[in-house]
């Protein structure tokens, strides 16, 4: 893990000191741009990476989709936020104070009259921050209103987390842990089933844990939109497998609601409960699996010898097939297939990488953010009807 | 004669009676081991007891809507296995075991994101995957597991 830290800057330094050889064979490949017009349910994600991080002092941002997202407050004051994180493994817009500092959003009270605060918990560590009320939040042309979001690190707060949250993992609730500005959490649920905390006294005041109802919790804001409000669909663009500088895809929101988001040519793969199938990998069964734009690389367990980054590391470029079968449904699996490079032979001057893979555990595969390239993926909301069934489900093409 | 037995009815009765709602095990402590933060438990705990081969199994539900199950043998818990829609409190599951797995942790920078917590040491193994709303994980300590058990059969990841 720390290897894998040190890596990419490392090689990003050496490139610096002869930043002629990078412009060639030796740097990263070409990069492209946005070239698709995008309708006014569309916005552009962009792999690239984030200039508020310094990739040769921090780290490189590796397969880090971002948007950008607007966000008015209830004086009608509008800020745009850039370099926000799609995650389709989490649910609700959270957003760094300091990307909203000119925004007046008030804070959630809870029944005793304390402020609504959220303690986020990830794989990675925790986000601990007030649930604010934004008046409107714009992506493209779909405008959600009075959506509940988390402002992390909110001045208005205790800055350090209880104590109960602290112990659930590290802190990443900063532009590092995140890699952006803030993360946008549009995946299969609406509420994101949080640990909720009421509290008084201010910045030096003190918290305690509290349960909130739904509606209070900070939520998916595609289900606020008016209309193609039943889920997303993240298309990328094919990369090589030695990875590209930068790599530009669509977000569409609404499944079956346009012309441009019909799932006539996508195998459908319905959710259980918790968002998750069944994942047949190697000859090994995965109960809890998941498509996850939020990783940056897969974590599925592979009959492979890592690297001293601990990727896995083949001698050649291996693909291994998968079968992705429903845990609640009995429609046909899906047969698919993804790649795996030893990534110590790549240049991580490239953000967008679809081969990286890390181990993962006996009972879960996470197809992050690799999997994603040369795909659409389709995310129907728990509860959100599309002419192929009910949400929550998946969808592949 | 009388007295004693009502001594003895006492002696049975005291440490049922002493044990609050939310009275759960930490991982290498005794099965009455008290939790060293019972705020994590309401009163909505569940507590089911199932001998599996010598070896006591314990569900609860904490606050937080977290499963979690203990495994106990030799009036030790070895093993914890957990899911629910939030990272738990590790302090509480893992008792004092948990500063030798905060000091596993990877440093807290996001080059890698998502990554299934795998800590491998020779006192504790702990595993956790999953996302938000479907966190599940597990963790065992070597030197208690009874000799020959497949930890699979109790769906704790060796």
């Amino acid at each position: 893990m720390i290897q894998s830290v040190l890596r990419p800057p490392l090689i990003l330094l050496a490139c610096a000191l002869f930043l002629t050889s990078c412009g060639g064979g030796g740097g990263g490949s070409t990069p492209v741009t946005p070239t698709t017009p995008v309708a006014a349910n569309q916005a552009i994600i962009a792999v690239e990476q984030n200039t508020d991080i310094n990739p040769v002092t921090q780290f490189p941002t590796v397969n880090l989709p971002y948007v950008s997202v607007k966000v008015c407050d209830t004086t009608g004051r509008c800020q745009t936020i850039d370099h926000v994180v799609l995650d389709t493994g989490s649910y609700g817009l959270r957003l760094l104070s300091s990307a909203v500092s000119t925004l007046t959003m008030p804070i959630e009270t809870t029944t005793g009259g304390g402020s609504l605060a959220e303690c986020a918990t990830f794989l990675g560590g925790y986000m601990w921050g007030g649930v604010h009320t934004a008046t409107s939040i714009q992506i493209s042309g779909e405008i959600a209103s009075n959506v509940p979001i988390q402002v992390i690190a909110d001045p208005s707060l205790p800055s350090t987390a209880p104590t109960t949250c602290q112990n659930t993992g590290s802190n990443i609730g900063n532009l590092y842990g995140i890699g952006g500005n803030g993360l946008l959490g549009v995946g299969l649920f609406v509420e994101d089933q949080g640990s909720y905390y009421t509290c008084v006294g201010g910045p030096t005041g003190t918290c305690s844990a509290t349960v909130v109802a739904p509606s209070s919790q900070v939520s998916n804001p595609v289900a606020f939109f008016p209309t193609d409000n039943n889920g997303v669909i993240l298309q990328m663009p094919a990369v090589p497998i030695t990875g590209q500088l930068n790599a530009f895809g669509t977000l569409t929101f609404g499944v079956d609601t346009q012309s441009n988001n019909t799932l006539a040519a996508y195998s459908v793969l319905p959710a259980d409960s918790g968002g998750n199938f069944t994942a047949a990998v190697a000859g090994q069964s995965y109960g809890q699996s998941f498509l996850d734009s939020g990783s940056n690389y897969s974590f599925i367990t592979l009959p492979l010898s890592t690297n001293t980054y601990g990727d896995y590391a083949p001698t050649a470029y291996t693909t291994y097939p998968a079968t992705l079968t429903s845990n609640v449904s009995t429609i046909t699996p899906i047969s698919t297939s993804f790649g795996v490079i030893d990534s110590a032979a790549l240049n991580f001057f490239n953000t967008a990488f679809n081969d990286i893979v890390d181990p993962g555990t006996s009972v879960s595969a996470d197809f992050g953010m690799p999997f994603f390239y040369g795909r659409a993926i389709a995310f129907v909301i728990s509860g959100k009807r599309v002419t192929e069934g009910m949400g929550p489900l998946y969808a592949l093409h | 004669m009388r007295f004693l037995s009502c001594y003895k009815i006492l002696g049975i009765l005291m440490p049922l009676l002493l044990q609050p709602a939310g009275a759960w095990a930490v991982l290498g402590g005794s099965a009455a081991t008290v939790g060293q933060d019972g705020q994590s438990v309401t009163s909505n705990a569940r507590q089911l007891a199932q001998p599996i081969g010598g070896i006591q199994e314990q569900t609860i539900l904490t606050a937080q809507n977290v499963t979690v199950t203990e495994y106990t043998a030799n009036g030790l818990v070895f093993a914890i296995r957990w899911s629910g829609p939030v990272m738990p409190d590790l302090s509480v599951l893992l008792g004092t075991y948990f500063p030798q797995y905060a000091s596993h942790l990877p440093v807290p920078t996001a080059a890698t994101r998502n990554k299934p917590i795998l800590v491998r040491s020779p006192g504790l193994v702990v595993h956790a995957n999953g996302h938000m709303r479907a966190y599940t994980g597990s963790a065992y300590a070597p030197s208690l597991v009874p000799s020959g058990l497949n930890l699979n059969t109790l769906g704790v990841d060796p």
